[in-house]
């Protein structure tokens, strides 16, 4: 295999360049957006240089305990990143969430199973990025999720009401809102399933292509990747509207506006 | 027989029912009325226990309602509420919901009663094959009405339910509701026909019930 070539870090500096054209959008459109991407880009930076420190002696180390440590330390992270983004309380809603995200993991894990064997699956060059790709993609559909469950609900309260007085039970009033939730949040990504290597060129082939390998290897990598993305993100979208919907009712049925930071 | 017995709802510091009494007889027809805002549609949710009274009590037969039997309360009244609700399906998947619903399984829709409803309503029988969601908001409404109807419930507290419907199908949803004498009905509205049709007034102002003669 080819050693990829290495980027300097004076050249990452002078790519970074590269920025004064979205500044200069920003300036021209008066988007007030400069600052964030500065301090987003910095974040960014600081946050990658961190995970490459420590990631250097999960690899160097290459111990399971440890490798397993780091992805229930992505699972966590991914949780309040998804309740902060759904505006949904810790304290109410993190044993909704969380068990969401351990149970689908679980799953994908199971699945990845079926492919490696169990040696290579624990060994950190191939635990941590395969389940970095699967927590980071389905991020975004659980905050879908929550996010389209709770204002449709905040938004059809009649709806909720008329429900449960036809003699519909909790779950049976609530199944409309969790059918809603998981078009919005799995819609868009069978979507782009479906458009895979004509539009997008996806991350993780482009990575192992860089790194050497042969098309033929990193395109089987990229099917199993998108197998084990969408269906975590199915599975940890459906549970974690399940679980937070246990959470979200008073003993009337009542909506339970506390497990909300921001009051309507 | 329904119950309300010194309700007090207060939101964001502001006194929306102030210690309320309101006793409905089984039969009674009543609307209830006053300025927008005024907490007309609260007093339908505190009878309902969808909304948390600050003070006071909801009784039904002289005993207090508590959580417990909140499911076994709620079977007794149709609640329709102001605006038609979304639905994915055909208008006759809609009036079938609540037959759906597992403690509605015993029971089955019975098509002739839903035709007979339809025209009641001044809806033709032939919109049941219709996508719900293409039908008119008025339609929309009076279907909802006819999916409450049929689980033939003693009470039915509508809220506003005639405000998205033309005069005339509203003469025909507010006479069904007059003629039907073994309900008991209690319905918010800013509409003074109902009137017309036998139903006496309450009036809420400032918090306070009053009954008008």
């Amino acid at each position: 295999m080819n050693e990829t070539m290495a980027i300097s870090i004076p050249a990452l500096i002078l790519f970074s360049v590269m920025l004064v054209f979205p500044v200069a959008v920003f300036r021209h459109l008066q988007l007030r957006l400069t600052r964030d991407l500065i301090v987003s880009m910095l974040r960014m930076a600081v946050q990658l240089g961190l995970v490459a420190v420590y990631l250097e002696w999960v690899f160097r180390l290459d111990m399971l305990a440890l490798n397993v440590a780091w992805v229930l330390v992505m699972i966590v992270v991914a949780t309040g990143s998804i309740l902060r983004q759904s505006g949904l309380s810790w304290r109410r809603c993190l044993r909704a969430v969380l068990p969401a995200h351990l149970l689908s993991s679980l799953l994908t894990l199971a699945g990845f199973l079926l492919v490696f064997d169990p040696a290579t699956l624990g060994s950190a060059r191939y635990l941590v990025p395969l389940m970095g790709m699967v927590l980071g993609n389905i991020l975004r559909s659980n905050v879908v999720a929550l996010d389209r469950f709770f204002s449709d609900l905040r938004a059809n309260r009649d709806m909720h009401i008329q429900y449960l007085t036809l003699g519909a039970s909790e779950a049976e009033a609530v199944r409309p809102f969790l059918r809603s939730a998981l078009r919005a949040a799995v819609g868009p990504q069978l979507g782009t399933v479906a458009t895979m290597g004509i539009v997008s060129l996806p991350g993780m082939m482009t990575g192992q292509i860089l790194g050497g390998s042969s098309p033929a290897v990193a395109i089987a990598y990229q099917i199993m990747i998108m197998i084990a993305i969408f269906t975590a993100a199915t599975v940890s979208a459906f549970l974690a509207v399940h679980f937070a919907r246990k959470a979200a009712f008073d003993p009337f049925g009542r909506l339970d506006e506390s497990i909300f930071l921001r009051r309507p | 027989m329904l119950e309300l017995r010194n309700v007090t709802v207060r939101r964001g510091g502001r006194v929306i029912l102030d210690r309320v009494g309101l006793a409905v007889a089984p039969g009674e027809h009543l609307v209830l009325t006053g300025p927008s805002g005024a907490g007309k549609s609260t007093i339908l949710k505190v009878a309902l226990l969808f909304e948390p009274a600050d003070e006071g009590e909801v009784l039904w037969d002289g005993r207090t309602v508590t959580a417990a039997d909140q499911a076994a309360h709620r079977a007794r009244f149709l609640y329709i509420g102001q605006k038609p609700l979304p639905f994915d399906g055909s208008a006759g998947q809609y009036l079938d919901l609540p037959f759906t619903f597992a403690a509605n399984r015993a029971r089955r829709a019975d098509r002739a009663m839903q035709d007979r409803l339809m025209e009641a309503m001044g809806l033709d029988p032939a919109l049941r094959s219709s996508p719900y969601g293409r039908l008119s908001g008025g339609e929309q409404q009076r279907l909802t009405i006819i999916q409450g109807l049929q689980l033939e419930r003693s009470f039915c507290l509508l809220d506003e339910v005639t405000s998205s419907l033309d005069q005339e199908s509203l003469e025909a949803v507010v006479r069904y509701f007059a003629q039907d004498t073994a309900r008991t009905v209690l319905a918010v509205t800013h509409n003074r026909q109902w009137l017309d049709f036998g139903f006496a007034e309450i009036a809420l102002e400032s918090g306070k019930l009053r009954r008008l003669p």
